[in-house]
């Protein structure tokens, strides 16, 4: 299942650039991290035979959403170190011990025996076989489909409202 | 090299599900806690895709595609929010957001 050198050379790379993620002062190279992280997880992705999934998560999510990100940084230019305090350390110990406490629970849930996968064909995770899936007559997939679809609406016209000057700063900005 | 089986994308899964959960608690900058988020969506989505891969069937696959349109929009969403906050406040800590604690 997936190639061994893939898993943990990948692996590695995922956790340590998600580690990267939350310990770097700077939202940018928080973002920068965050790439890499979505990067190999799209290697292993791939390495398992989900080759449409890998693509979108290259193009969407390391590309679009990504950019997006870093837009807003720059946007609100937070480059710098962002005056950031530390957490109380009362509070930054129980926030680890939560966060061990739910690796442990886990890990414990997920300790099963999985037999030897079944081998798949060359058509298994591409576009043709995904897309049947979700728009072939009588599929599960196509109302949550249709309700993405107008999520995405429906988020698109929420960040517009959200993202526009309130009243009183649009006076502001006319005077 | 030992075969790598579903139990080892588990726990990969799991410690990156973890890093993002120990981000959005324990930083207190808007867009890292937005990031963090997605990195728990994306520890979700290899779960999705190893187990897809263990049955060999495609419904995973389909789920990860929805879950990353749905976390676009998380983004679109909150970096609007983002925006605001700093706006209003001046900053991107959430805690500034308190303001109706009595």
């Amino acid at each position: 299942m997936g190639h061994p050198f893939c898993f943990w050379i990948a692996g590695t790379l995922a956790i340590l650039t998600a580690l990267g993620v939350i310990l770097a002062r700077s939202p940018l190279y928080s973002a920068l991290s965050l790439a890499a992280t979505l990067l190999s997880t799209a290697v292993l992705f791939i390495s398992l035979q989900a080759h449409l999934a890998g693509a979108v998560q290259v193009m969407v999510y390391a590309g679009a959403i990504l950019v997006l990100i870093v837009f807003t940084v720059m946007l609100l230019n937070l480059r710098g170190d962002s005056g950031e305090k530390p957490l109380r350390p009362a509070a930054a110990a129980a926030g680890m011990v939560v966060c061990a406490a739910f690796f442990l629970g886990l890990t414990a849930f997920f300790a099963v025996d999985a037999p030897t996968p079944p081998a798949v064909g060359p058509e298994f995770g591409t576009a043709g076989a995904i897309g049947r899936l979700l728009f072939a007559p009588g599929s599960r997939f196509v109302y949550a489909f249709e309700l993405v679809s107008v999520l995405l609406l429906a988020a698109l016209v929420g960040a517009i409202a959200l993202g526009r000057p309130g009243p009183e700063q649009g006076k502001d900005a006319a005077s | 090299m030992t075969p790598v089986t579903l139990a080892h994308y588990a726990y990969l899964s799991a410690g990156l599900f973890s890093v993002g959960l120990a981000g959005v608690l324990l930083r207190r900058n808007f867009l890292t806690i937005l990031m963090s988020v997605e990195l728990m969506a994306n520890a979700a989505n290899l779960l999705f895709i190893a187990a897809a891969r263990q049955h060999g069937g495609e419904a995973g696959h389909v789920l990860v595609l929805l879950v990353i349109a749905v976390a676009a929009c998380e983004a679109a969403v909150g970096l609007a929010i983002a925006v605001g906050l700093y706006r209003a406040s001046g900053t991107v800590n959430p805690n500034a957001l308190a303001e109706l604690k009595g």
